[in-house]
């Protein structure tokens, strides 16, 4: 053995960072201008908002913080917004978790049901679906309301009102679940994809019943896809705001959203203190939820895609097979073709009734709809932006999830913290913020498109880097460290390993990304100009015009396109994996 | 990278590379440390100070139990982990060197890597999945063909070229996952554990395959294992590590024979020990005051001085078991009488349990032997098979 000949002596700065350079590769650089320009797309603008609302004069001013609890009626507010989201929430998370492991773990697997599941209501925009459902349930007028009262009426029964009320507590929270669970579905059941099914048949073989192998093994194993999946679902709960802004005014159920959103356009001046603060609070609760999945994603202690793949048989429901597939067909029909048949209903006729008369249709609203200009523009321009922003959007979020899953230093938290503020930011935040920062002069970014996909880009930043971070979290170190080894440098390695074993988890990424950019109601109202309008905008417009069929005609339109959209897009994602 | 141009002729194949130290090393590492922090736990020392060099054409492998710090050694030499200070040097070139704050990445050390989980990417097929290396490297397209190809025939692949990871067996998924490691034909290959997870006929049958190829390509391995068992059968030599420190680093012989220390003794194959107090040294030899009465022992490494208790030990089948009333043996390292508690046939010979002293030793006699359990036995360990080592430091 050789002898122990010198200490270690200490590497000089020069040294330091000549070696610092010298190992700073293409992908390295690349990676170092994303994180600025997440930085400056995200940061500067709120940076420019706190210190507008919290610096007067070049003083600190924290009295934001005490007017907020002036406003009329806030207490009610937070607790409506606390009970929907507690009731909606959970609900929801078991319902995608349920859903995701039928179609991927059983018999009552429905081939095309299992891959349009999550998506059917992604391409019925949530205004419009609500719209749909309030065509179909509102308590006198409701299509099913007014057929379920003559069925009654002939066993006896005669009810001059519901026996639907879509302007209730309960409405509000079915709504919520129905559209909050799909952007879990998706996490989940890309995780069971690549979860060894090894893992539930050693369960299995050692005495675990169906129902026990899944709580005491599914369950644990996917963990890091259930936070995940339970951190988009609290974003986009907290974000919900058609349904707040239809069912929720009518019902008198006010939550934070619509509260943010009446004091920037109700008031004026806009209130953009108590906004920001409410927002603040916000941020908290989705902080600790996002600190929450750190910490589970960093233990490592889940299956993930090893060098061995297993195949695996399915679980065998028997009898509640049938049960099972008709949850799920019901579920599918509920989020999308009933409140599209709403719809379609509502757009043939010139102004709202719950009489059936076929002379009265005719196609008057989608003839105007197709023919006006600006509606066609915002058509165009929300596809155009949603494809661009999604890609943009996906590809940070892969280079931030890759950049966390090797990295824990105080850099890394930092990234990751300013990648997930803007999910805590009620989009009309964001907006307000892009104008103070962007819209005025150096920039002059007024009205744009720039503003608008930037705007985009930052509002689903979160729900972009989180699907890559699931997605990431799949791929076993090994299988980079083996490319490493192998002589590829960082960027190959990205492109030849890790974008493909990624690929299916950035390609649905990608589709939650497009569509909630393309129906981006909020954020668009406000920065969207008369140049470029956008989907979001021209919707919200004629909901407050009270012009419902139109809104109803134009809504079965871009369902149409955007199903079209996705359903490509889908193509795509076929995973590139044989399965053996 | 020793990029050998020509394929090798049938007559290469036959020929032996032997582990010479003329040339330059492949390898070299000196005065190593990493440390780990782990949340909660005190500051864990994983390398502490290794020096080591591999030649050309050698087989070098690292043993110990989990937690001795052999992966994280390995792993800093491939570049996947780094060091906290010390200097690798890897075909002459420096790899990491604290002095001068080198770290180079893994992609720049030209090295390849075996991973126990084999780390075949489940999107590529075997084929792509060999040719990759060459491609990250600017191998022409006709050369690498070729070159896949050649590597696929070595490794007895050829079938499952076009077959994805999933389609193949653990062990046609390690032979590839072997092929490419092989196909750079870089100057050092890096072993984390490849067979531990293939079945045990299939790891004996690779192990000989590997051993072969080892021999005939004359690649320079470093292999990381806690099977002593595959240690003996592949290494030119065995560094044994123990809490990140190298406890023995000697040919596989030497290291059963002529154990360092108590640690090395316990871990490799089995032993009966004991203490006693050492009476004489004279010929690198001690007399020892053993429970079981006064034995010679031959120091293994440092000397125990008299006065001072040393550990002493013997393996079971250098000790010949005769019935206890046979006439005591002149020439003998150590004589033990006992009781034979438990008597099993293995095949090869019969194993026995002997209780002697409040102490259970292990014997072996001959499959024909017709000791029975309860019977009083002696154990006589022959001249030069008890060893001295001293008491290892309290912890």
């Amino acid at each position: 053995m050789a002898v122990v000949t010198d200490v270690p002596t200490k590497p000089s700065a020069g040294h330091r960072i000549t070696s610092w350079a010298r190992r700073l590769s293409p992908f390295g650089v690349f990676a170092g201008l994303v994180t600025i320009g997440i930085v400056a797309l995200v940061g500067f603008p709120l940076l420019s908002t706190l210190w507008n609302v919290f610096f007067v004069d070049g003083a600190l001013d924290l009295s934001p913080f005490v007017d907020v609890w002036a406003l009329p009626g806030i207490g009610s507010v937070l607790l409506n917004t606390a009970i929907v989201l507690v009731i909606a929430l959970p609900i929801s998370l078991a319902v995608a978790t349920v859903f995701a492991w039928l179609m991927e773990r059983t018999d009552a697997r429905i081939g095309w049901a299992s891959t349009i599941l999550p998506l059917i209501p992604l391409m019925v925009p949530s205004l419009a679906g609500t719209v749909g459902w309030i065509a179909l349930t509102s308590g006198r007028a409701g299509l099913l309301n007014v057929w379920l009262r003559d069925l009654l009426s002939v066993v006896g029964i005669d009810l001059t009102e519901g026996p639907f009320q879509i302007y209730s507590w309960g409405g509000m929270v079915f709504l919520y679940v129905l559209y909050v669970v799909p952007f879990g579905y998706l996490s989940i059941s890309s995780s069971l994809q690549n979860l060894d099914p090894s893992l539930e048949e050693a369960a299995r073989v050692n005495g675990s019943g169906i129902l026990r192998t899944f709580f005491t093994v599914t369950i644990p194993a996917i963990k890091p896809a259930l936070v995940g999946a339970f951190n988009i679902q609290l974003i986009i709960g907290f974000a919900m705001f058609s349904i707040p802004a239809t069912v929720g005014v009518s019902a008198e159920i006010e939550v934070l959203a619509l509260r943010i959103y009446r004091l920037l356009t109700f008031s004026y001046p806009p209130d953009t203190g108590s906004a920001v603060v409410l927002s603040i609070m916000m941020l908290v609760v989705v902080a600790i939820a996002g600190w929450w999945q750190l910490k589970v994603n960093r233990t490592k202690r889940y299956g993930t895609i090893g060098g061995r793949i297993g195949r695996g048989a399915h679980v065998q429901l028997g009898r509640w097979r049938w049960f099972a597939m008709f949850c799920v067909l019901f579920y599918i029909a509920s989020t999308s073709i009933l409140p599209f048949l709403g719809l379609v209903f509502l757009s043939v006729q010139g102004f709202w009734s719950s009489e059936i008369d076929f002379s009265r249709y005719n196609f008057d609203n989608y003839a105007a709809v197709i023919s006006t200009p600006d509606i066609q523009a915002s058509l165009m321009n929300s596809v155009l932006f949603g494809i661009q922003g999604g890609l943009v959007a996906m590809i940070i979020g892969l280079i931030v999830a890759m950049y966390l899953a090797r990295n824990t230093g105080v850099a890394a938290k930092i990234v990751d913290f300013i990648s997930r503020i803007p999910a805590t930011l009620p989009h009309l935040v964001v907006a307000v913020a892009f104008i103070a920062a962007f819209a005025g002069p150096p920039f002059n970014l007024a009205g744009t498109s720039a503003i608008l996909i930037g705007a985009y880009i930052v509002m689903y930043l979160p729900q972009a880097v989180i699907s890559s971070n699931s997605a990431m979290a799949q791929v076993g170190n090994d299988m980079i460290e083996a490319s490493l080894v192998s002589g590829a440098g960082q960027g190959r390695t990205f492109l030849k390993v890790i974008l493909p074993l990624v690929w299916p988890g950035f390609i649905s990424g990608f589709v939650i990304c497009f569509v909630v950019m393309a129906g981006e109601l909020t954020g668009s109202a406000l920065l969207a100009g008369v140049q470029t309008p956008v989907i979001g905008f021209t919707m919200i417009k004629m909901w407050l015009d009270g012009s419902t069929t139109l809104l109803a005609a134009l809504s079965v339109i871009v369902s149409v396109v955007f199903s079209v959209v996705t359903l490509a897009s889908l193509l795509l994602a076929r995973p590139r994996r044989r399965r053996g | 990278m020793s990029t050998v141009g020509a394929p090798r002729g049938a007559d290469q194949k036959t020929a032996t590379v032997v582990a010479g130290d003329s040339l330059a090393p492949v390898l070299q590492i000196d005065n190593l440390y990493k440390h780990f922090q782990l949340p909660g736990e005190k500051k864990v020392t994983a390398v502490d100070g290794i020096d080591l060099t591999l030649s050309r054409g050698e087989f070098l492998v690292l043993l110990g139990p989990s937690g001795c710090g052999k992966t994280t050694l390995l792993r800093c030499v491939a570049g996947l982990d780094s060091p906290d200070s010390g200097r690798i040097r890897i075909g002459g070139r420096d790899a990491y060197d604290s002095s001068r704050a080198i770290n180079q990445p893994p992609e720049k050390r030209h090295i390849s890597m075996i991973f126990q989980t084999y780390a075949l990417w489940p999107h590529m097929t075997a084929a792509q999945n060999i040719a990759y290396p060459l491609i990250s490297r600017g191998v022409s397209r006709k050369q690498v063909k070729e070159r896949v190809d050649r590597v696929l025939e070595q490794v007895d692949v050829t079938s499952q070229a076009k077959r994805y990871p999933n389609q193949m067996s653990g062990g046609q998924q390690q032979r590839v996952a072997l092929a490419r490691a092989l196909v750079s034909e870089s100057d050092l290959i890096l072993f984390d554990e490849p067979l531990s997870n293939i079945d045990a006929k299939v790891r004996e049958q690779l192990r000989e395959e590997m051993l072969e190829m080892q021999r005939t390509l004359g690649f320079t391995a470093l292999y990381v294992t806690h099977d002593q068992s595959e240690a003996m059968h592949l290494a030119h030599r065995i560094a044994v590590l123990d809490s990140g420190k190298v406890a023995q680093l000697d040919t596989g012989r030497m290291i059963y024979t002529r154990p360092a220390n108590r640690y090395v003794a316990r871990f490799i194959g089995r032993t009966n020990e004991t203490t006693g107090a050492v009476t004489s040294v004279s010929d690198g030899a001690a007399d020892v005051t053993t429970p079981f009465g006064t034995g010679r022992a031959t120091f293994t490494n440092e000397e125990v001085p008299v006065g001072a208790d040393a550990v002493v030990a013997w393996r079971p089948e250098n000790a010949q078991v005769v019935p206890a009333d046979s006439a005591a043996p002149e020439r003998a390292a150590l004589v033990v009488d006992g009781t034979v508690t438990a008597r099993v046939f293995v095949g090869m010979h019969v194993e026995l349990l002997v209780h002697a002293n409040d102490e259970t030793l292990l014997a072996i006699a001959p499959p024909d032997s017709g000791i029975r359990e309860g019977d009083q036995v002696r154990l006589v360990v022959g001249e030069g098979a008890l060893i001295a080592v001293p008491q290892p430091e309290t912890r």
